[in-house]
């Protein structure tokens, strides 16, 4: 009775506190995103460092991919930091304790598309775990500095808030290995700290350069007042503002670093009027230009202000720029390094040089990371780094479908979302230039593709011949059209119509020959906005990273065509739904979003013509909150979906397409899920590191998600199924099925490829069925397993389960167990595979102690235009043709091998005629087993006998998906009349010649021969 | 099965009992108790019959586990045997995959792992002794459970983390690092479907994973404590070289 009440207690009080049960990251259990990569173009670095001492350990910084670490010099990289913000700006190894590594989040390379950061960490075993410590508005760190006399003095130049104003900014020291810090030098609120060095020989003197720079969403302006330049000789106790013998101000962003080769030698890079290189030689008393030609110095001093001191020669420095130069003269005169041609990406963020040997470097460049080793004359690329910063990702039907989309910087490109072997770089393919964002494949006809450069510029390509004609809307009415950065282009998901937008939306049915303008200027057309021509303040910089009032995102209604949503980057929100006749703005419904924020993403809803999501994305204005709306009634009204679990700005959303409460929601860290319409957001954490996912789309077909991240390439979530089932009475349940999509039989294939370890490879989706279902809590005490049966309630097979809390996946490859063959010193690689159970409906039932779920799952041959079914039907019954003659083979040979050994022990009991007579069996069976099975000892003996011949057979039929040779088919039936002969023979001794010794054993008192049955043996494991 | 009722009822006083945090002795005292761990030292034989599924195939295998160090693991493969054996000293394998059955002896580096499996007790008990320190590093979040985390270190240097459910302190998770050649080598252990038999709480499903991704798992469909185990077991397996390919002309 005690039990009882105690029991009813627990039960009464979990009832209580876990009626409803909310979803969390662990809800989503086993469900993982695949990483696709690529990491053939890689993506932007923004720090590099090494263990000087040892430099094959190195660490990577990436603009929004998160920190990488070698320890083999590049041949593998494994991602350290994934479960923290992933865009990097500073990393420094305490050269004293190799293991400890301070990074300082978000990049102080600040162009219009960086992500942000947000604060310091520091790990303590080399990667392993990191600690957080603060600092966490600073946004962009661009150096961190380790005293050299106490590794718990600290110094972090925070450049601090790119779009907005903000007072955690300027130096900062602890003394305490980041307990706490103290702000040792601050200018004002538009102004960080961008360059710092220390003097390694007196770490008392200490230099620090000051930057001035903001980005609206519509400029940017490097250079103000606040621009200026610091020493100190007392530990920063008091500093010195040095201008004299510098360029007139004002000045822009100010670099500093001190020769390690010689502390007296002080090099100091200021962007002024006319951008000046200078040289102090006695500790920066004083300074002497040395350089101001624009490009020598002068290269785009928000994105490449910095060089880098070589250790030996204190007259060598580097200067990353869109190439590597060098000057071996102390900045009189620079050339690019690459001497001998050496090639690599160009925009170079980030140099180490080793020490102890300055011939090898590490570059970082925007298209990943080489090593030189031979001073910068010839290059090797890291091909194992998928840092790859997508904008965009489209998907087409192909047969494995393919995925396609631009990046920053490095074009746009192709590549299959499943390849023998895996999918490794070679399988992508570029066929665009620039920075790519949209690139489609048209939906009528794949030999035409569609992809993009900035500034709204479309090409439509033919695959085949390569040749691309430009199809940019053009007018020539005066107008001057406003493209963004990254202009939106779309097929139209019910009319399958191009839409591009400039200010104005464009649509055309003749894929791009002609263009109709289907709106007035939808934007504010704010003319203080539209000043391009003189953005980049000190150094003018008009790339169009910087052109607004455009539109941004664009969605048609997959119900009506009529109906097209249009979102623009200054903050209006417009619909038609007569085709672009008439068109309402309906921004001022919204409410809670500060005006003018930028829209990230329109989407019309699947299920019903007045449902539309939008997002929003502030952090252009400094602010960082995320917006997600939805509205059903054509946007008269907009509700908040936005809940506290969401960290930050938002970049897309998509809702399903089987289940409309199931919504998918991409953030600046990471991806959020919501099976209840969006009351309850919950971060996706399988797989998927906290990155910036800026796009996503549905393969219909599959069944998959397919995720663009920027920084870390593309995701793809294979199988839907169990996130459009996992309802929320499901996750209240303690247990239920979630179902899969059917299972398509067939593999494809494998691949020859001995490439080494130094190359990305993407995994391929599971080639297993997996069975999805829910758990509400892990599954510790007890029995759990998998039950399956066949369409005649046979039990065909077990499966341990998952036992995890939230979805869990269990694999089913589908093989029956591999045929039982011959007892062989030989080993047959063939016959390992087991036949494939044929496709159908099958139904699973997991168990947990008493309690069970079940459901079904389907599973279909793959769709194979070389196969019909009536051919992999013939392939079937031949594999289990093949299949039953290595059991017989096998049991036959368990006969011989029980009767040589029975009768010759007995033999050895025995006398006379009896003794002879058992010798004979013993010597005839074990001659004959000879015959059928390979006995010889060695790794290639190349021995064949029919237990090899009828297993090469099996293995032959078994690896190809459709019809046997007539040669397989023959052969079969050729060494089924050959094992014939023997099972005659067997069954002649075991029906006369056995029985008449056995009589004669019983005779003289001995056991007789007696052999294990075969139902027995097939039985038996 | 009564037992086991008296088991599972323990579990659910602890959730109560213990809701605070406790020390690293408390969680070891715990995980004795919950698990049989000093009832060990009556034990002198473990024999463990299951199967193993590695990338889609099932072999079943047998283990053999005798005092004071012996470990055997058979693998029938197609009429052959694949072999582990460690006698506490040295220890040999057989591959016939390989093309052969001559025992190759092992390296003092694969011997280790071995050794782990030999000690009946498991490295976590009386681990000053075995000239291993263990640390709390404290309570977290493993999946959705409540875990205490004890980090190993055993006198090789190699680091073993231990996940001990916070509720029943049962073994859920352990992550190894053992050096190899230098090098580093990671591996995480997933346990579950405790069961109870003959005093000893013990996990019949062990998931082995890399990256988060099933490599192999193991299966326990029966454990029997003392059953008669020959030494000869732990020995060198016999081997007979064939006869040079010349003679086998003939």
């Amino acid at each position: 009775m005690k039990r009882t009440t105690l029991f009813i207690w627990v039960a009464l009080w979990s009832m209580a506190g876990f009626a409803q049960t909310k979803i969390d990251k662990n809800t989503f259990g086993d469900l993982r995103a695949r990483s696709l990569g690529p990491a053939v173009m890689s993506g932007r670095v923004a720090a590099i460092d090494a263990v000087a001492n040892n430099p094959k350990t190195v660490y990577v910084g990436t603009a929004g991919g998160g920190v990488w670490k070698s320890e083999n010099e590049g041949t593998t990289f494994k991602p350290v930091f994934d479960k923290n913000i992933q865009a990097i700006g500073a990393i420094t190894i305490d050269q004293k304790h190799p293991d400890t590594v301070w990074v300082g989040t978000g990049e102080p390379w600040t162009r219009n598309s960086t992500s942000v950061g947000k604060g310091v960490y520091v790990t303590y075993d080399g990667g392993e775990n990191w600690k957080f410590k603060g600092l966490d508005s600073t946004e962009r760190i661009a150096r961190i500095v380790i005293d050299p006399r106490d590794s718990s003095i600290i110094y972090v130049a925070a450049l601090g808030s790119l779009w907005s104003k903000g007072k955690q900014r300027g130096l900062f020291k602890s003394s305490d290995g980041g307990n706490s810090w103290e702000k040792i030098l601050y200018v004002d609120e538009n102004t960080g700290c961008s360059g710092f060095a220390i003097n390694p020989a007196n770490p008392d003197i200490m230099y620090a350069g000051f930057w001035s720079f903001r980005r609206h969403p519509w400029d940017f302006v490097s250079g103000g007042k606040g621009s200026s330049f610091f020493t100190t000789t007392d530990g920063g106790k008091t500093w010195n503002k040095i201008e004299k013998g510098l360029p007139e101000k004002p000045w822009g962003r100010v670099f500093v670093d001190v020769s390690p080769a010689d502390p007296n030698v002080v090099y100091l890079l200021i962007e002024a009027k006319k951008t000046s290189f200078y040289k102090s030689q006695d500790m920066g008393k004083t300074w002497k230009l040395m350089n101001n030609n624009s490009g020598d110095v002068g290269e785009r001093p928000f994105y490449f202000g910095f060089f880098v001191p070589d250790p030996v020669d204190t007259n060598t420095i580097y200067k990353p720029g869109f190439a590597l130069q060098v000057s071996d003269n102390g900045g009189k005169s620079f050339m690019g390094a690459s001497v001998k041609g050496g090639a690599f990406h160009s925009d170079v963020h980030a140099l180490w040089i080793n020490p102890n040997d300055n011939k090898s470097m590490y570059l970082g460049t925007d298209g990943g990371v080489y090593l030189t080793k031979d001073r910068a004359a010839t290059w090797r690329f890291f091909r194992n780094l998928p840092v790859s910063q997508f904008y965009h990702v489209s998907v087409d039907n192909e047969k494995p479908y393919n995925v396609f989309g631009g990046l920053q910087d490095n074009g746009s490109w192709i590549g299959p979302s499943k390849s023998p072997g895996g999918i490794s770089n070679c399988d992508w393919d570029n066929i665009g230039y620039g920075d790519g964002f949209n690139a489609l494949r048209d939906p009528a006809d794949n030999n035409i593709m569609y992809w993009q450069y900035q500034g709204g510029n479309v090409k439509r390509m033919y695959l085949d011949t390569r040749e691309f004609k430009d199809i940019k809307p053009f007018t020539d009415d005066g107008t001057k059209l406003r493209f963004g950065w990254n202009t939106p282009l779309i097929f139209g998901a019910k009319s399958k119509a191009l839409y591009t937008g400039s200010q104005f939306l464009y649509k055309s049915t003749d894929r791009g020959d002609s263009w109709q303008k289907i709106s007035p200027d939808l934007t504010t057309n704010d003319p203080l906005k539209q000043q391009q021509e003189k953005t980049g303040g000190l150094t003018l910089d008009n790339s169009a990273a910087e052109n607004h009032c455009t539109i941004f995102t664009i969605s048609e209604s997959p119900l009506d065509e009529n109906i097209i949503w249009v979102g623009t980057d200054d903050g209006n929100v417009q619909v038609t739904t007569d085709g672009g006749k008439t068109w309402t703005n309906t921004i001022a419904n919204v409410t809670g979003v500060p005006s003018t924020t930028w829209v990230s993403h329109v989407e019309a809803s699947n299920y019903e013509k007045g449902t539309a999501y939008v997002t929003f994305d502030g952090h252009r204005y400094g602010d960082r909150k995320a917006y997600v709306y939805k509205t059903t009634d054509y946007g008269k009204t907009w509700q908040s979906l936005a809940d506290s679990h969401l960290e930050s700005y938002c970049h897309v959303i998509k809702e399903d397409l089987k289940n409309p409460e199931l919504l998918f929601l991409g953030t600046e860290t990471g991806l959020y899920l919501s099976i209840d319409g969006g009351n309850v957001w919950s971060r996706f954490t399988g797989n998927l590191p906290k990155v910036s996912v800026r796009d996503m789309v549905f393969q219909k077909r599959e069944n998959d998600l397919v995720l663009a991240t920027h920084g870390r390439g593309i995701y793809i979530i294979d199988d839907l199924t169990p996130l459009q089932n996992l309802t929320q009475n499901k996750v209240n349940s303690t247990m239920a099925w979630l179902g899969s999509r059917p299972y398509k039989l067939g593999n494809i294939g494998g691949s020859q490829e001995f490439d080494g370890n130094d190359a990305f490879r993407a995994s391929n989706p599971p080639n297993t069925l997996m069975i999805n279902y829910y758990l509400k809590k892990r599954h510790i005490f007890g029995k759990m397993h998998l039950e399956i049966f066949d369409h005649e309630g046979k039990l065909i097979k077990t499966l341990p389960g998952g036992k995890r809390k939230g979805i869990n996946r269990v694999g089913w490859n589908l093989s029956m167990k591999p045929p039982k063959v011959p007892a062989s010193v030989q080993i047959m690689g063939a016959v390992f595979q087991g036949p494939d159970y044929p496709p159908g409906e099958y139904l699973v039932k997991v168990i947990k102690n008493k309690d069970t779920i079940q459901g079904s799952v389907n599973v279909a041959y793959n769709d194979n235009p070389h196969h019909s079914i009536a051919d992999r039907n013939l392939r079937h019954e031949k594999v289990m043709q093949a299949y039953n003659m290595l059991q017989d083979l096998a049991y036959l040979d368990l006969q011989m091998r029980e009767i040589a050994k029975q009768s010759s022990n007995l033999a050895t009991k025995t006398k006379g005629s009896l003794h002879k007579k058992l010798l004979v069996l013993s010597d005839r069976v074990e001659k004959m087993r000879k015959e059928i099975v390979a006995t010889k000892e060695g790794r290639i003996t190349g021995e064949e006998r029919l237990r090899e011949k009828i297993g090469n057979l099996y293995g032959g039929i078994i690896s190809y998906l459709g019809k046997p040779t007539q040669t397989q088919i023959d052969g079969l039936n050729k060494l089924q009349k050959e094992m014939d002969k023997y099972i005659d023979v067997m069954h002649d001794i075991t029906e006369n010649d056995i029985p008449t010794l056995n009589k004669k054993l019983v005779k003289a008192g001995l056991v007789t021969i007696s052999i294990t049955d075969k139902d027995t043996f097939l039985k038996k494991e | 099965m009564k037992r086991i009722t008296l088991f599972m009822l323990a579990a659910v006083f602890s959730l109560t009992a213990f809701a605070q945090d406790l020390t690293l002795d408390q969680i070891l005292k715990n995980y004795y108790e919950v698990n049989g761990i000093e009832k060990m030292k009556d034990i002198n034989t473990i024999t463990i019959k299951g199967k193993s599924v590695a990338m889609g195939q099932e072999f079943p295998f047998t283990m053999y586990k005798k005092r004071p160090a012996g470990f055997r693991l058979e693998v029938p493969i197609q009429g052959t045997t694949m072999l582990q054996i460690f006698n506490g000293e040295k220890g040999w394998m057989v591959m016939p995959w390989t093309g052969t059955t001559e025992p190759k002896e092992m390296t003092e580096e694969q011997l280790k792992g071995f050794k782990k499996e030999a000690d009946l007790e498991g490295p976590l008990y009386k681990y000053k002794e075995k000239g291993s320190t263990l640390e709390l590093v404290g309570k977290e979040d493993m999946e959705g459970s409540e875990v205490y985390n004890l980090k190993l270190t055993d006198k090789d240097g190699d680091v073993t983390n231990y996940y001990i459910d916070a509720d029943n302190f049962v073994i859920l998770k352990t992550k190894s690092k053992t050096t190899m050649r230098g090098q580093e080598i990671e591996s995480e252990t997933f346990f579950s479907d405790y069961q109870e038999q003959d005093g000893f709480v013990t996990a019949r499903s062990i998931e082995m994973k890399n990256n988060g991704q099933t490599g192999q798992s193991m299966q326990i469909t029966e454990i029997k404590y003392n059953e008669p185990v020959d030494d000869k077991l732990f020995q060198k397996p016999a081997y007979t070289a064939p006869k040079p390919a010349l003679e086998q002309k003939k």
